[in-house]
């Protein structure tokens, strides 16, 4: 019998380990903050000391969720931890992606606490992050044609590799239409900042201004369209889907 | 004869200095009438649609109200189709030319406005800004930039009197806007078409 429940609770933990590294939470599913923080509570305990990637996603997600729900004390926690265990992740593409992911919570839970000196500091190691990322394979001012594999392979953008929002249609399209989707997305995205507290805004504008000017120049070199929007995409989807649900601010203007 | 000849000459002369005159006053009037038309209007000629971003700087709870009114002064101008952003399928209606994914962006922002202390003073500043990729002749680059630009003060606290500021702004804004289109287009203005981000 204790051999049965061993296994399953082994096998359960391997379950909610490959959820926590490959799937996206679909928050559509829950009703309330304290359901979605218990739910990333059960994740953080299911998941194995050794998997740093795995603990660094799930802290930021808890943390993301603290801070919508005004936890902000116990957010910064959350992404203080996620930092802890993205420093030890040894991929050289996943790492700044988690890194990223953690400072930007970070800059966030301080703005929410006024520390100006802390937001600024944050800010700019998120500049140095999304600096160091190289577009490769990108020389040539085309729009080549990648397989899917080349483009795992040589991953241009890898800000978010791990919660990527899936990104539909054609695989090529022209450095315009590339360059009109990032900007267009730029403008929606400062819709959403709107529904965040006046005190955040400056640190999201500044994210969502670099962000966008990024995969502008990432357009602009002819690297894969897809790659280029991916990380905007993702903040986007994120914010979006997260505020909807909670209805951010928690006021009945928003519907 | 000689002299009559020379007579004649100089009553010629003077009558071409006299039109060329005339051409040159006339050139330089011209210009003056309508120093914008050649530089700065030209590029709203082909505008028949917009999305249009509404950002002003307010507490997020404010934002539906003024929602509505924005959309009441935008429908005086022309037609209002609401639109949200597929971030999962973004080249959507790429290539249909009836979709808004070419339309240039129409963005009203407006915001208080503060001293050299840092203080906010009772005066709020709105802008409103046409944006739209162009292709630059010469380097063949594509960029995005203002097509046309305009700003206005009103000395109210935007905190306090939120939709009158707005309104006011917006309405003035829109305004101006319409008045630099019916001069591009050298007509009356057809009804423009509004898709309304949210």
């Amino acid at each position: 019998m204790k051999k049965i429940l061993l296994t399953i609770l082994l096998a359960s933990q391997i379950f909610m380990s490959c959820i926590s590294s490959e799937e996206i939470i679909n928050y559509q599913n829950f009703h309330s903050f304290s359901e979605v923080i218990f739910f990333e509570s059960q994740l953080i305990d299911s998941v194995s000391e050794n998997n740093p990637q795995a603990l660094s996603e799930s802290y930021a997600a808890r943390g993301e969720t603290l801070l919508l729900n005004n936890q902000i004390s116990e957010a910064l926690n959350d992404f203080c931890m996620s930092y802890y265990y993205a420093s030890q992740v040894q991929d050289e593409h996943i790492s700044p992606d988690l890194l990223f992911r953690s400072l930007f919570g970070q800059a966030l839970a301080y703005a929410y606490l006024d520390k100006v000196k802390e937001v600024e500091c944050i800010a700019t190691a998120l500049l140095d992050i999304i600096q160091s990322i190289r577009c490769s394979d990108c020389s040539n001012k085309t729009t080549t044609l990648l397989s899917p594999r080349t483009i795992r392979n040589h991953p241009i953008f890898l800000l978010a590799n791990n919660d990527n929002v899936p990104i539909h249609g054609p695989d090529q399209i022209s450095i315009q239409d590339c360059i009109d989707l990032i900007e267009n997305t730029r403008a929606y995205a400062k819709l959403l900042i709107l529904k965040a507290p006046a005190r955040v805004r400056g640190i999201l504008t500044f994210t969502v201004d670099q962000l966008a000017d990024t995969g502008r120049s990432c357009c602009r070199a002819g690297g894969v369209w897809k790659a280029c929007f991916q990380p905007l995409a993702n903040k986007y989807h994120l914010w979006n889907q997260k505020w909807k649900m909670f209805g951010i601010p928690p006021d009945p203007a928003w519907d | 004869m000689a002299f009559r000849q020379t007579q004649h000459g100089i009553k010629k002369m003077k009558k071409q200095l006299f039109a060329i005159l005339v051409l040159l006053t006339s050139l330089t009037f011209a210009a003056e009438e309508d120093p914008k038309l050649a530089g700065d209007l030209i590029a709203l000629a082909g505008v028949t649609e917009v999305k249009f971003f509404f950002l002003p700087d307010v507490p997020a709870e404010k934002i539906k109200p003024l929602n509505a009114i924005a959309i009441q002064s935008l429908k005086k101008m022309g037609t209002v189709i609401p639109k949200a952003l597929n971030v999962q399928n973004p080249t959507e209606g790429m290539n249909d030319p009836n979709s808004s994914f070419k339309s240039p962006s129409l963005i009203y922002t407006i915001e208080k406005i503060k001293d050299l202390k840092g203080n906010f003073l009772p005066v709020s500043m709105a802008t409103l800004e046409l944006k739209a990729g162009v292709t630059i002749d010469r380097s063949k680059d594509y960029i995005q930039t203002d097509l046309w630009k305009k700003e206005c003060f009103i000395q109210l606290d935007l905190a306090k009197n939120t939709d009158i500021t707005v309104k006011d702004t917006l309405a003035y804004l829109l305004k101006e806007f319409d008045k630099d289109l019916i001069e591009a287009k050298k007509k009356k203005n057809n009804k423009l078409v509004f898709y309304f981000a949210e």
